[in-house]
């Protein structure tokens, strides 16, 4: 008995200088050079996304050495030998302590690992609202090719190939946030960046999202990660990451000549649909804002925010950057959101501060509005 | 095997009359003889899947650059069909049915029966099932190629016009059906027809296997019948159930999943059974504790219900959603963990016997470790979002599916062979056998983590060579390569012990269940006299109490 015990503490110490080093390899190659690789994230979900891998392995890493160790000696150690008794060992039926320890562990283990994925989550989520400053991308697959529109800017193109290689797709700035709203065209896509971000499905009839900032420039491939047809394997494509002034000089060689529609850049699929009366902005709206708004979001412009004209509107606050509505959208505008009396209000509480609150019928008219298309009428 | 039971001895003996062997085998309702059927018939699927899965390796296994339209040995479209029908078949047509086989031979033989609940259905099960079968191997012909997923609006009449899709649909209710059917008589017999004495924590764990497995198809298989016959009536009479904006392409991933994230454990947890037989058996010890494994079996299944969300963790599905089937995927590790310690724990301080069927069930164990950790890779949320639709899913799955349900099965065909052809397999061709398909096994999945994570995502047709995945893949192929030579040892292994194997009598391994009790193969009516059983192993307990009588009349004389 004493040299099974000596034999199992033997490998015990022998599994864990094992699983050191191999944790230990897997983050030195952290280093390596694979084009496709989420190890080599640039992007800032991709990051986080990467770093949260890193632990998940070292843990498998540990759990698996240890447990592939213990399988493997017991396997081995108590193998009959030739002139073993033809006798059966000590029958032993069960130990409810080692039961409980070794339901326990586990549960521990996956609790941690619960805590940090949430953590992750919330570090990575996509803002109900685009941040200030951020650029929003519609990313649209079809068989077999990605077609990007910049609402911001009324760009709206293709992915290009020469000879079946990708050379000329997505453009984004370096150091700023990026939005991406994905959808599929005809069957479900997957839009893959491995450097920058993670997958997400592109299924026709809905919309996606992801948001990241680069903090790398260089060209990132990108391949389509759910399978779409014949062409699959060939729907490649690729981001090309450029600094703040060489997007600028792109955006002003692509940007069409005339102005471009005030276009959706919240995180959301732009869809219309009018209902009831029309409803004016300088008629029905700005009446309301004056005698309920206007104290704080007139005279002083609180957080940033004007509501005396349909600019300010366009402007949105220091909180919340951007407009305040989403065109043919009430559920998705900051400014219904903040009036409605279903709770989760953005910007903090329900507006006006401490009431009383709108009306039922005034809260209608502006989702109505808003639902119209949000024009400046 | 045919003609044991023509000339079985005993009262229940009909009066022998003159039939051919394949007109006994056409009408059967003999539960061994159906189960032996339903065995063959899905090992030949397995051989046909696995050709597949070859062809698609070789297509594979070396870079190709600028590939427009076609490249290497097949055409994309071909490729698509391939990987379609091995995925259909490989799930459908041999992990799922095989097991069916496996419990109509031994369930009955376990808990103490004569036969089935319902033999004739039985019957009706298998030729519903083979059926099925065949019409599937249509859509191989006809070109059904959406993936055995076979996700709208890709499935759909537009983007899928070929009548191969419908023939998979059609296949599969047919498959569906005979799913069903089988596993509502499994229940019944379970519940009605043990013996005296066996109440349900005296079953062996193979039958608790079964059981849960056959609650687990009842209560899901239907789900997806009713998704099959969406997508049919989307496709031919146009319906909008999965079209968007009047329908919604999602739903069928609801549906789909409901099922076949179920449908893996339907694939493993008897497998789990099987294992739970084999490594007691060979180590000479009971099973560690019998009523953790039983219990951590029901666990699988009823948290095995509430993960498939973690297939659409890409998807639009809302996130608190997401954080739930991540919550339950994770705990799924925890039961899933216990049997593993459990088994461990049953061969430590054991004696361990190295038969083909041991090696098989400890190569299962190291393997589904590996299957079960990369498990908890993809239902870490923002991991997954990384590894997902990547060839890590595809090591990942294999891991489970080979390494763990497929060594399950080859460990349970060593155990029950003799058994069922009362001759036992060769033991250095099944030695050959074993190694080679570990090594292969591991050489072909190991590397294609790693390309997972290099960015080859799945059902890729080619990839150039920047890429830098060629090496990798060319392991994988030759690993695939040694793989199909380990199973064509198992064949050889077959038709050679058949004939040639030694005679194995009633009770080969010194087992502990009832199966063992009887003669190899056993007569049509399973036992002489139904046997009464007090304890968990009364094989062992007949044995023990035969050889204590032996020594008192020694020592007496």
């Amino acid at each position: 008995m004493a040299m099974r015990e000596h034999g199992f503490r033997r490998v015990r110490a022998a599994a864990l200088y094992l699983s050191g080093a191999l944790s230990l390899a897997v983050l030195l190659s952290g280093c390596d050079s694979y084009p496709f690789s989420p190890i080599k994230p640039v992007g800032s979900v991709a990051k986080q996304d990467d770093n949260l891998y890193e632990i998940v392995t070292v843990m498998a890493l540990v759990v698996g050495v240890l447990v592939l160790g213990l399988i493997v000696f017991s396997a081995i150690r108590f193998g009959r030998r030739k002139g073993d008794p033809d006798e059966e060992p000590r029958q032993v039926h069960g130990n409810t302590a080692l039961e409980i320890t070794w339901t326990f562990i586990p549960i521990v283990i996956v609790s941690l690992l619960f805590a940090l994925a949430v953590q992750t989550l919330q570090a990575t989520s996509v803002p109900l609202t685009a941040p200030k400053g951020s650029i929003t991308i519609n990313v649209i697959g079809h068989q077999w090719v990605w077609e990007y529109q910049y609402p911001q800017y009324g760009i709206d193109y293709f992915q290009q190939y020469s000879a079946a290689v990708p050379v000329d797709g997505m453009h984004i700035p370096i150091d700023r946030q990026v939005i991406l709203n994905i959808t599929g065209a005809d069957v479900q896509h997957g839009w893959w960046v491995p450097a920058l971000a993670g997958k997400n499905e592109a299924i026709p009839g809905h919309w996606n999202h992801q948001e990241f900032e680069a903090d790398k420039l260089g060209t990132y491939y990108a391949v389509c990660s759910y399978y779409c047809g014949v062409d699959h394997f060939d729907m490649l494509a690729n981001v090309v990451v450029q600094t703040q002034a060489n997007f600028a000089q792109w955006l002003a060689k692509n940007r069409p000549v005339a102005t471009p529609t005030p276009a959706p850049t919240a995180a959301g699929a732009p869809t219309a649909a009018p209902t009831g009366p029309a409803v004016s902005f300088k008629a029905d709206l700005q009446p309301i804002f004056t005698a309920h708004c206007a104290a704080c979001h007139i005279s002083t412009q609180l957080g940033g925010l004007s509501l005396a004209d349909y600019a300010g509107l366009q402007k949105g606050g220091t909180l919340v950057a951007g407009p305040v509505f989403k065109a043919g959208n009430h559920a998705q505008s900051l400014l219904w959101k903040m009036v409605q009396p279903g709770g989760n209000y953005p910007g903090g509480n329900r507006m006006p501060l401490g009431g009383p609150y709108l009306t039922a019928a005034q809260i209608q008219t502006i989702a109505s509005w808003l639902d119209q298309g949000a024009k400046n009428n | 095997m045919g003609t044991v039971t023509a000339s079985a001895p005993g009262a229940l003996a009909r009066p022998a009359r003159r039939v051919k062997p394949i007109v006994t085998w056409l009408t059967t309702t003999d539960h061994k003889k159906i189960g032996i059927l339903y065995l063959v018939t899905t090992f030949i699927f397995f051989i046909v899947g696995g050709l597949l899965a070859e062809l698609i390796r070789v297509q594979l296994a070396v870079p190709h650059d600028h590939c427009t339209v076609s490249c290497g040995i097949v055409s994309p479209d071909t490729y698509d069909r391939l990987f379609t029908i091995h995925g259909s078949i490989m799930t459908f047509l041999w992990l799922i049915p095989v097991f069916v086989g496996f419990a109509n031979y031994i369930v009955p033989l376990q808990i103490g029966a004569r036969d089935m609940a319902f033999p004739r259905l039985n019957a009706l099960s298998y030729w519903l099932f083979l059926a099925g079968g065949i019409l599937l191997m249509f859509a191989l012909f006809f070109g059904a190629d959406s993936g055995w997923t076979s996700y709208p609006p890709l499935s759909s009449k537009a983007y899928s016009p070929g009548v191969g899709e419908d023939y998979w649909i059609l296949g599969l209710h047919v498959v569906g059906l005979a799913s069903i059917l089988g596993s509502a008589n499994l229940m019944v017999t379970i519940f009605t027809m043990r013996c005296k004495g066996m109440s349900l924590f005296r079953m062996p764990l193979f039958v608790w296997g079964v059981l849960v497995t056959a609650f687990m198809t009842l209560v899901t298989t239907p789900v997806f019948a009713a998704a099959l016959a969406m997508l049919l009536m989307d496709r031919q009479f146009g319906t909008h159930f999965f079209v968007k904006d009047t329908g919604d392409p999602i739903l069928w991933q609801y549906l789909f999943w409901f099922y076949s994230h179920p449908a893996v454990y339907i694939m493993i947890l008897p497998g789990f059974g099987i294992i739970s037989e084999v490594i007691p058996v060979f180590a000479r010890k009971p099973i560690f504790g019998y009523r953790v494994v039983a219990y951590s079996t029901i666990a699988i299944a009823v948290l095995g219900m509430m993960v498939f969300g973690h297939h659409m963790f890409a998807t639009t599905i809302p996130i608190y959603e997401r954080g739930i089937f991540m919550t339950m995927s994770m705990l799924i590790a925890v039961p899933t963990g216990v049997k593993i310690f459990n088994w461990t724990a049953t061969m430590w301080g054991g004696r361990i016997w190295y038969t083909t069927s041991m090696l098989f069930a400890i190569g299962m164990l190291c393997q589904f470790l590996i299957g079960g950790i990369t498990g908890v890779y993809l239902a870490v949320l923002p991991v997954d979002f990384q590894l997902t639709d990547t060839y890590f899913v595809v090591a990942h799955i294999h891991y489970v599916f080979f390494g763990g349900s497929v060594f399950t099965i080859f460990s349970g065909l060593y155990y029950w062979f003799p058994k069922m052809s009362g001759r036992l397999l060769n033991e250095p061709l099944g030695r050959l056998n074993f190694w080679f398909m570990f090594i292969g096994f591991n050489v072909t999945f190991m590397p294609q983590h790693i390309l997972g994570l290099m960015g080859m995502v799945r059902r890729t047709y080619a990839y150039p060579t920047s890429t830098e995945w060629g090496p990798l893949n060319f392991i994988s192929t030759v690993g695939a390569v040694i793989m199909a030579v380990g199973i064509l040892f198992f064949i050889i292994n077959f038709f050679y012990s058949l004939r040639r194997g030694k005679i194995a009598g009633s009770d080969p391994w010194k087992a502990n269940t009832l199966e063992w009790a009887t003669s190899s193969p056993p007569p049509a009516y399973n036992f002489r006299i139904v046997p009464e059983v007090r304890g968990l192993r009364p094989v062992r307990e007949a044995r023990l109490a035969a050889k204590r009588a032996r020594e008192q009349a020694d020592g007496g004389g």
